[in-house]
């Protein structure tokens, strides 16, 4: 009470404290307003945290994969294909190699055995019983580390120098690092000739990660997708908004101070880019300037700034007979230091509740234009491009590579709708209770 | 909320236009539209299947693009290399009774390289007529400047109008009919322009009364609206059928589906003249000079491009892959030339060899409403690059912002698509890669190959020919000039009762639509 008391030969109807409490107070008796706060505070952390909270960066082409396109929601990423490459060689121990063969095999690995390949030797009569066998087996990609080699089909009673039979049948299983060296010593039974066969396999096709709410036609997880999106969206959204309210509200409040041709021209300004439909606008200047992060902004300042400016001066018109301003001129202060210090912050409750709407407003837009095809980049997708790629599996069975940003803009949007209502409810002294 | 209007007002259109088709009418939905209904404006599919209705050609081209009788019932090359001669049909008659002879045909090709403002004429098709000569009312000679083998393959895609119109017709004066008479089987109805076009039969019509009484082409753009416009039996037909529901259609009891491979060639044209390439930088930014005038390079990106994958996870099985300019069954296809097996391990090698093992930024672009998922394939090919180092950023635009920054070679690497419409390769080889050619959209020369195309160019004799246009394909795909990656599938849907003759030119006719 002391504190309004004191307050109350200031310029400004109350201090900022209570003023905040008051509002806070009465926001908080609207329970879908507080809803949707909580609400569009989440919204913002993902989009703020999208990079550390998404499983994969859908703008990095190098993470998505093409093979995995058109996911349901909830289906696992499993590791790639791995390629694997069989080599093998015979020599005499200390040798030339006396047979060399080499096989390049393409698979899923974890399927059973890859490859196989047979190389028949004759061993020389009299030579030593013990060959050198050079092989060698690696598998493409570093997600599919090579986890076995078999060894079939040696002469009965062989030996390996590294490795383990089986015991049943005659399979040599061996480790990738049992390769090195690998020395085969023939029983003295041994025929004359004699063929084996390699194989290698894979590990399992591990998982990797969950595409939670699916994948779109490229393969991008549309959970991270749609944070990614989300981000895009609000910081265009959000900076386009500011940038408008700071320039709209400058030439607004100037227009009201001076009055007369100043104030005519630009308002007759704003009358006319008010009387262009706002799609309209932006899509001429899209068309002119070319897709782009920094194109979109520029055509959503260029189509806002009006309505600022209209709304500043119908504010600071009211405000600019008030005495506290008359008093600030006799003082002798500056015309831009009454306008920025005394006028303004009389104007700022209006001018917020509209921006916080606008930022919904600016975010359909941007959604709008990126649908049409003119707004951000295609590798690049907010959330209005991920609605548009979707758009052609709309009705062939993958609804929700266009629904769930779908959602998530619709979310979006009536959350700060909400907020921007009820912010106006409680910010306008006329509803006061 | 963007996607519920678009959808919302296609219904709107929908049911507007609707109204329950009759027995003997055709409603055919299509993917694109016209830019003029003048025959001669400018030689694009969409335009030139409109024509078809209305106009006829020298000669048919069957769905398999080879030449039969049409306006003439007979074609020879007589013993002169450079002179051909025609015998035409003499029951043949306008639409508004003028009879129809040789003169009309000597009018039509002046008219084609002369109409007013027009883009890209059919002019390419009678570049090599020396004179068309009218030797009486029913026979026509047409002088070639060089033995010219492809002479009847040429004409026969280049309608016929009356001479009755003058030359200085302007191309709108077809739009409202006034000038819209041709020989065709269908005669002009109604143009109202982003919506549709209507024709009736022709009862006159020489080749026998047409199949329907009255055609109705529409113009649906939206992929998902044309195909529920086909499902509500809004319209009987549609084309261009998009891939992603192939599947849904062919389950369904209701729709026949038809499919054939097309003349049209997708391919990734490369920069390989610049200097320093516009749209390719190192990867912090500084210019580097242009990779791709490295053959190694342009291997690597040839290796590291999986045609399989474009083909069944893009296209969704509704592609072929393509190693060159035509696919098998069509003039000057190679079936020498291996089809690239992608491999990465050997294009990182080749990448690395050229001095690029670490890769560079690039731009490539692709059109976002011309060919079958254009764009999703630019994304695909970008993530394919992405795997050998390369740093891939995606820009897609409209076709008619494209063409004009193609055609002044502002791309580095560019996703273009080209069909035949002679149905063999020379009508590809020589606009695209042929030395200071408009489409030669990466400036690509090379002497043994244009010396070989001049070759097939210049003979009329048919082995020789083929044999001379295979060596050139091969010479040019050996120098990755070009990275062909698939020809398109045309396909189109029915309803129930009806089936069309799929073309490979891609063409929607009425006469093409049976009843089974």
């Amino acid at each position: 009470m002391t504190a309004e008391a004191e307050a109350g030969d200031l310029p400004r109807a109350q201090s900022e404290a209570t003023g905040f409490r008051r509002v806070a107070r009465d926001y908080a008796e609207n329970r879908i307003a507080v809803a949707a706060l909580v609400v569009l505070v989440v919204i913002v952390l993902i989009a703020a945290f999208a990079p550390v909270i998404s499983p994969q960066n859908p703008y990095d082409l190098l993470d998505i994969d093409l093979e995995d396109g058109r996911l349901l929601p909830g289906s696992p990423k499993l590791s790639k294909e791995a390629e694997i490459a069989v080599r093998a060689s015979v020599g005499g121990l200390g040798g030339e190699a006396a047979a060399t063969l080499d096989l390049t095999a393409v698979g899923r690995s974890g399927d059973a055995p890859l490859t196989a390949l047979g190389i028949a030797l004759t061993p020389q009569p009299g030579a030593p019983q013990s060959y050198a066998l050079g092989i060698t087996a690696t598998a493409g990609g570093p997600l599919d580390p090579l986890t076995e080699v078999q060894i079939r089909r040696l002469p009965r009673g062989s030996t390996l120098s590294a490795g383990e039979k089986s015991a049943f049948r005659n399979v040599w299983k061996l480790a990738p690092a049992d390769l090195a060296g690998l020395v085969l010593t023939l029983p003295a039974s041994a025929g004359e000739t004699f063929r084996f066969e390699v194989t290698a396999s894979g590990g399992e096709r591990r998982h990797l990660m969950t595409y939670w709410l699916g994948t779109d036609d490229q393969g991008r997880d549309m959970m991270s997708a749609i944070f990614y999106g989300l981000r895009i969206s609000l910081i265009v959204a959000v900076t386009s908004v500011l940038i408008a309210l700071t320039i709209g509200t400058l030439v607004g409040l100037y227009a009201a101070y001076y009055g007369g041709r100043v104030d005519a021209l630009i308002m007759r300004l704003v009358d006319l880019q008010l009387s262009f439909p706002t799609i309209l606008v932006a899509l001429i200047l899209l068309a002119l300037l070319g897709k782009g992060v920094f194109n979109v902004l520029l055509a959503l300042v260029i189509v806002q700034w009006a309505l600022y400016a209209r709304v500043a001066r119908g504010v600071a018109l009211a405000e600019r007979n008030k005495e506290y301003v008359e008093a600030a001129q006799c003082l002798g202060l500056s015309s831009t230091r009454v306008i920025l210090f005394h006028i303004l912050p009389n104007c700022l409750p209006s001018l917020i509740v509209i921006a916080t709407l606008e930022v919904a407003h600016a975010i359909s837009l941007e959604a709008t234009l990126s649908f049409l095809g003119v707004g951000l980049p295609v590798t690049e997708p907010s959330l209005g491009l991920l609605i548009s790629n979707g758009f052609d599996y709309l009705l062939s069975g993958y609804p929700w590579i266009s629904v769930l940003p779908g959602v998530a803009l619709l979310i979006t949007v009536t959350s700060i709708n909400l907020v921007g209502d009820e912010l106006r409810d409680v910010m306008n002294p006329r509803l006061q209770r | 909320m963007k996607k519920t209007m678009r959808l919302g007002t296609a219904m709107l259109v929908a049911a507007f236009m609707a109204g329950p088709a009759l027995a003997e009418d055709l409603i055919i939905g299509v993917a694109t539209a016209p830019t003029s209904l003048d025959p001669h404006y400018q030689a694009l599919g969409s335009n030139h299947e409109l024509a078809m209705h209305a106009f006829d050609t020298l000669l048919t081209t069957s769905p398999q693009m080879e030449p039969g009788p049409g306006l003439a019932e007979s074609w020879r090359a007589t013993e002169d290399p450079l002179v051909w001669e025609f015998k035409l049909r003499n029951d043949v008659k306008f639409h508004n009774g003028e009879p129809f002879t040789a003169h009309d045909l000597v009018f039509s090709y002046e008219r084609v390289p002369n109409v007013p403002n027009a883009p890209s004429t059919y002019k390419r098709r009678t570049v090599k007529v020396d004179k068309a000569v009218a030797v009486d009312d029913y026979t026509l000679q047409v002088h070639t400047k060089t033995p010219y083998p492809l002479l009847p393959r040429a004409l026969m895609g280049v309608p016929v109008v009356s001479r009755s119109i003058g030359m200085d017709t302007q191309p709108t004066e077809f739009n409202d009919g006034s000038k819209t008479h041709g020989t065709g089987p269908y005669k002009f109805v109604e143009f109202v322009a982003g919506d549709r076009t209507t024709y009736v039969a022709n009862a006159d019509y020489w080749a026998g009364k047409p199949k329907w009484d009255k055609v109705t082409i529409r113009e649906i753009k939206s992929n998902p609206a044309r195909v529920a416009a086909l499902l509500s039996g809004d319209v009987d037909v549609i084309a261009s059928v998009p891939t992603t529901d192939i599947d849904r259609l062919e389950e369904n009891p209701d729709i026949t589906v038809s499919c054939t491979a097309s003349t049209r060639v997708l391919y990734w044209s490369l920069d390989v003249h610049r200097e320093q390439a516009e749209h390719i930088t190192a990867k912090d930014g500084s210019p580097i000079k242009n990779p791709l005038s490295d053959l190694r390079v342009r291997q690597a990106f040839n290796l590291a491009i999986d045609r399989n994958a474009i083909v069944d996870d893009v296209m969704m099985g509704l592609a072929v892959p393509a190693n060159q300019i035509v696919g098998e069954g069509f003039g000057g296809h190679n079936s020498d030339i291996p089809m690239p097996e992608p491999d990465l391990e050997k294009a990182r090698q080749l990448m690395a060899e050229a001095g690029y093992g670490d890769g560079f930024r690039l731009a490539i672009h692709a059109t976002n409403n011309r060919y079958i998922n254009d764009a999703k394939l630019a994304q695909a090919v970008a993530q394919m690059l992405s795997r050998i180092g390369v740093e891939v950023q995606v820009e897609t635009m409209p076709v008619a912002v494209y063409f004009g920054k193609a055609r002044k070679n502002e791309f580095t690497m560019a996703q273009i698509g080209f069909a035949t419409a002679t149905g063999e390769s020379s009508a590809i080889l020589l606009p695209a890669l042929g030395e200071g050619q408009r489409n030669n959209y990466g400036r690509w020369e090379h002497g043994e190959f244009n010396e070989l195309l001049t070759g097939a160019l210049s003979t009329v004799d048919g082995e020789t020919y083929e044999s001379l246009l295979k060596q050139a394909t091969a010479v040019a795909i050996a120098d990755v000039p070009i990275i062909p990656t698939h020809y398109q599938v045309a396909c189109w849907a029915a309803r129930k009762g009806l089936r069309v003759i799929p073309r490979a030119d891609e063409a929607s006719l009425a006469e093409s639509v049976v009843r089974e």
